[in-house]
Parts: C-alpha cells; sequence; structure tokens
C-alpha cells in the first residue's frame, strides 16, 4: 500500500480517535451520550488497531510527520488504556475496611520493632523520673517543664493548653498540623536505612515518658491520663505505626533479598504506603477528640476512662482481631498485584 | 551506547514510547514557583487569621498542612500530574512505565519528600537528581516515578512555504528521513554555505540531474513531512 | 573533530534538556574533574589563607573568582572525551600549555563578570578569538540560550550553599557539642574554621564538573543547532560503504 492510500483509507478513523482523546481529558464532557459509549467499548479493539498502524507506518518507512502522529495517537491510548484510576468508591471503602488492617498484620515484626523501640525508652524514663527529678531537664528545658506542669494543673479549665485562650478548632488545627506531620516524618526519614524512624520512635517515647512521669510524681495523674487516655489510643498507636511503616523502607534496602535495592524499595513502599493511609485517618480521629473531648475539664472522669478504655478496645480490635478471615483474604487478593 | 536523557518504555503490544526527561534546574525552577504561590496563600490566609483570632488561627493551621503535604498529590493525581510551578516549566510526573501516576505512588513521593529535604533545603534529593541515571529523587525512586518533558515538539511549517516538495527517487530510511525534515525546517539557523556543504555530502546519493544539493534535500523534507 | 567518535546523542535540544546532559556527562568523569579541580584550587586556597588573617573572608573571595581556573583542566579534558579522545588526569596536566595560557587573563578579569559563564568558556579555550571576535561568538552562541545558563549559574551557586550547610547540618547532628550550624556560617568562622574550609572547598570541587559540563553541553548545543551536526553524522553514516550503482557518473 502506498503512503498516500493507507492515510487516505484511514484519515478519519485517526482523527475519530484524536476526537476521542480530547475529549476524554475533557472531564465536562457528556458521559451518557450513547456514541461516547460505543466508543468506550470499542476502545481496546480501536488502540490496537492504532499500534498496528503505527508499527506498519514504521516498517514501510512512511513520512515521519505521519509517524509522529499516530505515535501521539498511541500514547494518548497507552495512557488512557493503563493509565484509568481504580480507586472508584467501592474499593476505597474495601480499602479502609479491610485493606489497612491487612497491611498491618503482613507486617507485624515491624509493628513489634518500632512498638518496642517506642515503648521501651517510654517505660525507662517514666521510670527514671519518677526515681529523680532532676532527670526531665536532660530532654527538655526548665521553660517547656514550667509550661507543660501549667497545662495539666488541676486549676486549668482547659486541659492540654498552654493558653487558655486556645479555642478547640484553634488546636484542633495545631494537633493536625502538628502530630500529622510528625507520623509523615517518622514514616520518610525510616528511607535512611530506618535510622530516621528509629530515632523519632526513641525520642518520642523518651520525651512522652519524661513528661508522663513527671506529672505522674507532681501528683496530677486526675488531670493528665484522663487527657491524654481518649486520643491516647489512636494518636500514640498511629506513631508506632508510622515508624514501622519506615522501619521497612529501611529494612528493603539493607536485606534487598533477591531483588535489587531499587525494586525492594519500591515493593516494600507500595505496602508501606498502605499503612500510611491508615496512619493519616487515626490522626485525624486523634486530633479530633484530643481538641474537643480531652480538653475538657467538665466531664467527670469516670466517663473519661470509660470511653478512653473502649477506644483502645476497638482501636486494638479492629486493627488486629476485626474479621480475620475477610481481612486475610483481602491480602491474598491483593499480595499478586 | 551514547550519552542521551530520554526515558524508552515498551508497550504490552510492542510499541516503544519515548519521553524526555527533566532534571534539577526545571524542577528547582517549578518548585520555586509553587513555594511562591503556596507562601503566597499562607500569607494572605495568615492575616485574614488575625482579624479571626483562634479559630482563623486553626483554620490556617488545617490550610497550612494541606498545603504542605496534599498540595502536589492533589496536582499529580487530579490534574495530570502537574502543580501550577511544572505547567509553566511544561513538565509532569508520570509513573516510570509513562502511564499517569496514580495516588498511591503520588503520595509515597511526597511523603518522603521530608527525607528529601533532609538535612537542609533539599540536601539529599538534589544528590540524588545528580547522581540518577533518570534524575530522580528518593521519593521518586521509591515510587518509582519520572518527570518528563510535558510537549513534545511541534514543527513550525511556515518555514517551507518557499520550497518546492519533491518526491524521493527511492525509499528513504526512518533515520535519513528525520535528517531531511531537519534540513528542510533548518531550526538551527544553518547558514547558506553550510547547508550546501551538509547536502553535498550526500551527492553521490542524489539524481544526476540534482542540480543544487541543498534544494534538492530541501524538497524532499517538504515532501517527506506530507507536502504534495 | 569527528562528529562520528561523538559520545553524545546530537538532536536538537533546548537549552534545560542540554543542561541534562551535561549532568549525564560530567557524571562519568566526575572523579577525574574533581580531582583536577582541587590540584589548582588547593595551591590557591591554602596561599591566600596563609596570606591573611586567621578567619576572615578574603581568602573564600579570592577562591571564587579564581573558579574559572579551576574549570579550564575539566573542560579541555571534556572537549577532548566528548569525542571519544581518551585524557585522563596526568595527560591533561601533561598538557597544561593547551589549557592554562590561552585566554586566561580575560576569563579573570573582563569575562569573569558573566552570568552564563560556564556557556562562553568553551568559546575562549577551544576557538581563541581575538576579543573582537569573540564578542560576535558569545552573541551568536550565547543570545539563545543566555536566560537558562544565567539559572545555570545562580542554582548551582545555590546548590553549593545547600550542600556546605547541609554537610555543617549532619556534623552537627552527629557531634551537637562541637559543630554549631547557625553561628558556623555567620560569625563564628573561627571556632569551626576547618571544617568550614574543607567543606567549601570539597563542595565547589564537587559542583564544578556539572556546571562546567552543563555550560559546555549548552556550548555544544547550539553548534549542533547552527552547524546541523545531528544531520551531518546522518549524512555521513548513510553514505558509509555506497557506491554509486554502475552506469551513473558525475
Amino acid at each position: 500500500m502506498k503512503q498516500v492510500e493507507f492515510e487516505n483509507r484511514y484519515s478519519a478513523f485517526w482523527s475519530e480517535m484524536e476526537a476521542f482523546f480530547k475529549q476524554a481529558s475533557n472531564k465536562a464532557a457528556n458521559d451518557q451520550d450513547d456514541k461516547r459509549e460505543a466508543q468506550v467499548a470499542a476502545f481496546p479493539k480501536n488502540y490496537r488497531l492504532l499500534c498496528q498502524h503505527l508499527a506498519m507506518a514504521k516498517s514501510r518507512r512512511y513520512a515521519a510527520g505521519l509517524v509522529t502522529r499516530l505515535n501521539n495517537l498511541v500514547q494518548q491510548g497507552y495512557e488512557t488504556l493503563y493509565g484509568q484510576s481504580i480507586n472508584n468508591r467501592a474499593s476505597i471503602l474495601d480499602f479502609l475496611i479491610y485493606g489497612f488492617p491487612a497491611a498491618l498484620r503482613s507486617n507485624a515484626n515491624y509493628l513489634w520493632l518500632a512498638a518496642a523501640v517506642f515503648v521501651l525508652p517510654y517505660v525507662a524514663m517514666m521510670a527514671a523520673v519518677m526515681l529523680n527529678d532532676q532527670i526531665i531537664y536532660s530532654v527538655m528545658d526548665a521553660e517547656t517543664v514550667r509550661s507543660m506542669e501549667s497545662m495539666y494543673d488541676p486549676e486549668m479549665r482547659k486541659l492540654g493548653r498552654e493558653r487558655q485562650s486556645d479555642t478547640d478548632i484553634y488546636m484542633f488545627g495545631h494537633y493536625i498540623q502538628n502530630n500529622i506531620g510528625i507520623g509523615f516524618r517518622s514514616f520518610a526519614m525510616g528511607i535512611f536505612a530506618g535510622v530516621g524512624s528509629l530515632f523519632i520512635l526513641a525520642y518520642n517515647g523518651l520525651v512522652i515518658g519524661a513528661v508522663s512521669g513527671h506529672l505522674t510524681a507532681l501528683g496530677f495523674v486526675d488531670t493528665f491520663y484522663p487527657f491524654v487516655v481518649g486520643h491516647g489510643s489512636f494518636e500514640l498507636t498511629a506513631i508506632v505505626f508510622s515508624g514501622a511503616a519506615g522501619l521497612k523502607l529501611g529494612f528493603s534496602l539493607l536485606a534487598p533479598g533477591s531483588n535489587t535495592r531499587l525494586k525492594a524499595l519500591q515493593i516494600a513502599a507500595k505496602d508501606a504506603i498502605k499503612i500510611m493511609y491508615g496512619v493519616f485517618v487515626m490522626l485525624l480521629i486523634a486530633a479530633f477528640i484530643e481538641a474537643f473531648w480531652s480538653s475538657s475539664s467538665t466531664m467527670p472522669n469516670a466517663v473519661k476512662y470509660a470511653v478512653g478504655a473502649v477506644l483502645w478496645v476497638l482501636v486494638y480490635y479492629y486493627c488486629f482481631f476485626f474479621a480475620r478471615p475477610r481481612v486475610a483474604n483481602y491480602q491474598n487478593r491483593h499480595a499478586a498485584k | 551506547m551514547k550519552l542521551d536523557t530520554v526515558a524508552l518504555v515498551e508497550t504490552p503490544e510492542g510499541t516503544d514510547l519515548h519521553a524526555d526527561l527533566v532534571g534539577l534546574l526545571p524542577r528547582a525552577l517549578a518548585y520555586m514557583v509553587d513555594f511562591s504561590i503556596r507562601a503566597g496563600i499562607i500569607v494572605a490566609l495568615w492575616i485574614v487569621a488575625i482579624f479571626m483570632g483562634g479559630t482563623g488561627f486553626g483554620i490556617f493551621l488545617i490550610v497550612f498542612f494541606l498545603l504542605e503535604w496534599w498540595y502536589p498529590v492533589y496536582f499529580e493525581v487530579f490534574r495530570g500530574g502537574q502543580t501550577w510551578g511544572k505547567r509553566v516549566y511544561k513538565i509532569k510526573v508520570v509513573s516510570d512505565d509513562l502511564t499517569p501516576i496514580r495516588l498511591g505512588p503520588s503520595l509515597i513521593r511526597n511523603l518522603l519528600r521530608s527525607a528529601d529535604f533532609f538535612p537542609s533545603f533539599y540536601g539529599v534529593g538534589i544528590l540524588c537528581l545528580l547522581t540518577t541515571r533518570r534524575f530522580q529523587r528518593l521519593g521518586d525512586l521509591a515510587a518509582g516515578t519520572i518527570v518528563i518533558y510535558s510537549e513534545s515538539e511541534v514543527y513550525d511549517a511556515s518555514a517551507l512555504d518557499a520550497i518546492d516538495a519533491v518526491a524521493p527517487h527511492y525509499p528513504i530510511g526512518e533515520d535519513q528521513q528525520t535528517a531531511f525534515i531537519n534540513f528542510a525546517l533548518n531550526r538551527g539557523n544553518m547558514s547558506e554555505e553550510r547547508q550546501e556543504e551538509i547536502a553535498e555530502i550526500i551527492r553521490p546519493r542524489l539524481p544526476l540531474n540534482a542540480d543544487r544539493a541543498s534544494a534538492y534535500v530541501r524538497g524532499v523534507g517538504k515532501w517527506l513531512l506530507g507536502a504534495r | 573533530m569527528q562528529l562520528s567518535n561523538l559520545i553524545i546523542e546530537t538532536r536538537l535540544r533546548n537549552a534545560w534538556s542540554s543542561i541534562d546532559l551535561g549532568v549525564l556527562f560530567a557524571r562519568q568523569f566526575w572523579w577525574r574533574s574533581v580531582a583536577l579541580y582541587l590540584v589548582i584550587a588547593t595551591p590557591v586556597f591554602l596561599l591566600t589563607r596563609l596570606l591573611t588573617d586567621f578567619g576572615t573572608v578574603f581568602p573564600f573571595i579570592v577562591l571564587w573568582w579564581c573558579k574559572p581556573l579551576y574549570e579550564r583542566p575539566i573542560l579541555y579534558m571534556m572537549s577532548r572525551e566528548l569525542f571519544s579522545d581518551q585524557t585522563g588526569f596526568l595527560r591533561t596536566l601533561l598538557n597544561y600549555r593547551d589549557w592554562l595560557f590561552p585566554g586566561t587573563l580575560a576569563i579573570l578579569t573582563t569575562r569573569r563578570i558573566s552570568f552564563a559563564r560556564s556557556m562562553y568558556a568553551p568559546i575562549t579555550l577551544l576557538e581563541r578569538p581575538t576579543s573582537a571576535i569573540y564578542s560576535g561568538r558569545s552573541l551568536v552562541l550565547g543570545h539563545k540560550f543566555s536566560g537558562e545558563g544565567l539559572w545555570l549559574t545562580l542554582i548551582l551557586f545555590f546548590v553549593e550553599g545547600i550542600f556546605a550547610v547541609s554537610i555543617l547540618a549532619v556534623l552537627a547532628l552527629m557531634f551537637p557539642e562541637h559543630v554549631d550550624v547557625a553561628l558556623a556560617w555567620f560569625n563564628n568562622l573561627e571556632r569551626n574554621s576547618a571544617i568550614v574550609d574543607f567543606s567549601t572547598l570539597f563542595v565547589m570541587a564537587a559542583i564544578s564538573p556539572f556546571y562546567t559540563a552543563a555550560g559546555f553541553m549548552l556550548y555544544i548545543s547550539r553548534r549542533v543547532e547552527l552547524e546541523g551536526w545531528d544531520i551531518e553524522i546522518c549524512f555521513r553514516d548513510w553514505m558509509r560503504g555506497y557506491r554509486r550503482p554502475i552506469g551513473g557518473s558525475e
């Protein structure tokens, strides 16, 4: 076939496909259109046809202008066919319910390690501070200690705040900006062979342990623990999770197994990011509870402890025990991808 | 294998696609554009917050968080891989198989931004951009993404008006076709003498009646572009 | 200059893409370039360091001003390697006559204050024009890419600063009592002097291959365009071994 003949025969088809891609990129187009539906149905077939045409044009050494046109069409087709988002509503919901616990349960090793790196410094520091009231100054300066003391003073109307004038919404914004940032960072810094995550986990363990020990020793037990019990289940757990996700990144580089380091990192990141979606949601919930519920000083402590206990049980039940067969099933279905 | 800044990908259908990779400079400049935009929004909002008091600052902090972590994710996933800054420099983020980037990889590369930022002002990220073959920072490496130029070159056909198209006297290979076309378009503004000099190289392959080699090569180039 | 020996893919490139190619190019010769840079920069720095008071910025200004001088052997080596002409560390030094003298005064005085310095450096070194011809040449070659050449200089200058601060920041993280980042740069040069000196010198040497190669590729890209290198290479390949069929005659 001569080039002119080839062009004459298929030019209309190419123009039609060009119009199709143009419409696809323009979201305002009417999706209900019958013609469009037919085009979408015929798309995989048409795409293969375009690929054939490009191969033909190349092998017959047709003019470069034509080859460029076909190359563009194939490229757009390729993007449309393989770039289609699978993130429809059903699969997002499916992920939130089963995918997150599935990712956690299949990475139990990292969770244990991260929990140990957080909890051991916490317990050790708490004990040390209660035994010796000077030790707290090794992780905090005097100014910070004073302001922390005032935050949990039983005289305060709003707990956990440096300034009583701060509104709930301000604190909500503060917790989001600050705490979620810490969570994200303790994941990201894990890429440095896990060292960053270990450091952030241990450091937070030390500081929070020091605060707990100091306030317990001061006797602020009835203000501090009712304050943290509500959001702690979400917040502390989520920080450990994000550290675990970071450790997974770092470990993939240290021990890539049969893959190249790059490939191992990409596989680990793909799995770790599933944990981070959940961490994000957990820290949002934590920020909400901390700003609007934990700070209240009028709510009886018994209620706070009861609600807190229920939340702790719920979080751990959901993460590790809820719907075991279905979560395992989700894991199996998505493991291949 | 000659040095080149190109990413080649074979599609499942056996067709080769290629894209030009983007290195440090346009990416840094695009980042600065985005940074300025974000800084502008933050300053404006801060001023509003001063008048609104505590609640205003709460909203300010939430927006700050969104701009810090989710601004690039939004543009990469829903606006074709281009933040405003990347649009200005005509570059975009794609998966390393040249398909559009999805939510997962976008989130990976943008959360790891804080690792690339370490220890100060993207020190690690810049080091990675300078040392990896496809100009990837840590976030790109982990997410399997690359940054490419978003616009392929467009021919300026007006340069061809004065030329008469000449049908080639026998088939010309793909590589040579490109050379003929580039010659006809003369995008580099070669001088007359230089054009003649280059065209004379292939004199033995030209028809005997071709008078000026450059005129003939130019004519064939125009014909190859589709003009008759 | 045998175009078929080029180690880069010749095609029409815009300025950004040329700079990117320069980064790839620099990476191939990075160790050698850094060594060549330090061979000249270190004596210059140490000498000014000895002649001035401890802790002043004068040695840094001299070090910075003479940058074009240290970049010359790198550029010389790269300009030969570009055409597959292997030019090692020793060979470059032994051929010092080719790069140490031509136009040295100009690049350290009138041509020093150019924002796209590395793009114009090849004109001086490789074409060795008189100053009248130089201004015409730099206009033809440089005008189109001068904006990008300027960004190249500016951004790599910032990158030097970022790397220098980063090194100090990492040191400060590891030895918090001994290094104070904020002070080290601004008013406590004396206390951390050795660290600041060596990190500055090393970072300058580490960045210079990228800067030199990127500027060189901007220059080469313009020549590819203006002289149709890509077309010439393609036509010469096409003619290799070709004989006009019998019966044809000139």
